[in-house]
């Protein structure tokens, strides 16, 4: 069994009375790069914050580098980093003043890394932070947080102001700190296709719930589009096991499968005399098929 | 022995790892793995196929072409994920996954060298184990009114490494 780094089990959060959260259970494993994808509002930020204990009033348990979330060590709390969004710094200082100002709060403090990024990342040391882009707010809270070489890496949506470019630099360094096996990122976005090429895990939080939690791979595996091709005209709607959406006209139907694709593709086959084509479907595809 | 000659660069064979290399060598090596790892593997990421079964067909082709041959050594999961910018669980999932499937082969402190598919099995066992997904495969072409044919020649079309 894999190490978690992360254990949230049954997280439930209100706000007045709408529950954003709605008994949440989570296992990020050590060396993961791991995904958080939903849409706006899904309660990505909140659920992010409760598990780091930034909101305190919340349901169930979470459990962080092997302590309680509520009772979070200093020592625990020196091995984690954070990038809220939008990221909180202090605008009128310099963006050198800024990184010696949190370079101060962390015993360890890898600073060649940090102005190796700085320069790789096309940050002046001059420029006060209230006057950066929000590119550049962004990629310069991304390097606070990596200053310090946490084990366990928390991003809130960390690719949105960037370019593709800087997308890609953020996804490169983010490689580097999980190559070793150790290290953990959690990453939550909206931007599906910045995860394919990095994570190893994804969950999809809907209305407050996780409907999917696993390896990416597995996820892709199990979520399909089938072709359905018959010579008598389809029937408008069907029940089979595991079609999560259907739309059938004439002789030819489509369908997104979850779970078994192939005893589903058998039963569209045998029950109809139809065709069958199976189609893969990448994350966003299939992130929106979880959403109909 | 990958080295930094032009002539190993002719070539797109597995790697062989270098032993004791001088420092003024080190960037020419690298920069050979780094040519070797694009011309072994090609990944798409946003495609619905999900990356570590990419990586598991292209070893299969390649060494269905004879690209990597028995005995050659596949480059590490480190230098695979650091190439291609893809996640190295997703790369040691593949290899791990080939590992078990008999394709590879762990040698301690070594890495993963190509195993003989020949070896697998006698012929006989190898076809047991194809037949089932082949009585699937003539079920569906005889549905589609394909000839045995025409279903022959989809296949060898199929084939790993292109038509004969």
């Amino acid at each position: 069994m894999i190490e978690s780094v992360l254990s949230l089990t049954n997280l439930i959060k209100r706000y007045g009375d709408k529950p954003v959260l709605d008994g949440v259970s989570l296992d990020i494993p050590k060396g993961s790069v791991f995904g958080l994808i939903g849409k706006n509002g899904a309660g990505k930020s909140t659920l992010l914050k409760c598990a780091l204990g930034l909101i305190r009033s919340w349901q169930g348990s979470a459990r962080i580098l092997g302590e309680e979330t509520r009772a979070l060590s200093a020592v625990a709390k020196a091995r984690i980093g954070y990038v809220a969004q939008p990221p909180a710094m202090l605008t009128w200082m310099t963006v050198a003043d800024m990184i010696a100002y949190t370079g101060g709060f962390y015993p360890h403090w890898n600073q060649d890394l940090v102005t190796r990024l700085v320069r790789d990342w096309d940050l002046r040391a001059k420029d006060v932070v209230g006057k950066l882009s929000p590119g550049q707010a962004q990629r310069l809270a991304l390097v606070l947080a990596l200053g310090h070489e946490p084990d366990l890496l928390v991003l809130d949506e960390p690719a949105g102001s960037l370019d593709p470019e800087g997308r890609r630099a953020l996804l490169k360094e983010l490689l580097a700190v999980v190559g070793g096996g150790e290290r953990t990122v959690l990453l939550s976005t909206h931007i599906t296709s910045d995860l394919e090429r990095v994570a190893d895990r994804v969950a999809v939080l809907k209305d407050g719930r996780i409907v999917f939690a696993g390896e990416l791979g597995e996820l892709k595996d199990s979520v399909k589009r089938l072709r359905v091709a018959a010579t008598a005209p389809l029937p408008a709607s069907v029940d089979i096991p595991g079609v999560i959406s259907y739309a059938g006209t004439g002789g030819t139907g489509l369908a997104t499968v979850r779970g078994d694709v192939a005893a589903a593709a058998r039963r569209f086959s045998n029950d109809f005399g139809a065709s069958v084509e199976v189609e893969d479907l990448n994350l966003e595809d299939i992130f929106l098929e979880l959403h109909r | 022995m990958l080295g930094g000659s032009r002539s190993d660069l002719g070539c797109p064979v597995g790697i062989r790892r270098p032993k004791a290399v001088a420092p003024n060598r080190k960037l020419a090596v690298d920069m050979c793995i780094s040519i070797l790892i694009h011309m072994l593997f090609r990944v798409s990421p946003s495609s619905g196929v999900p990356i570590y079964r990419q990586i598991i067909d292209q070893v299969i082709a390649l060494s269905a072409g004879r690209r990597l041959k028995a005995g050659e050594f596949l480059p590490s999961v480190r230098q695979v994920a650091d190439e291609l910018q893809v996640n190295p669980m997703t790369v040691s999932k593949a290899y791990s996954l080939l590992e078990r499937d008999g394709v590879i082969e762990l040698v301690r402190g070594k890495g993963m060298r190509m195993g003989d598919l020949n070896a697998r099995g006698s012929l006989r066992e190898r076809q047991d184990e194809l037949s089932p997904l082949l009585q699937q495969v003539a079920a569906a072409a005889y549905r589609l009114a394909l000839t045995r044919e025409q279903t022959i020649e989809l296949l060898s079309k199929h084939w790993p490494g292109g038509a004969p």
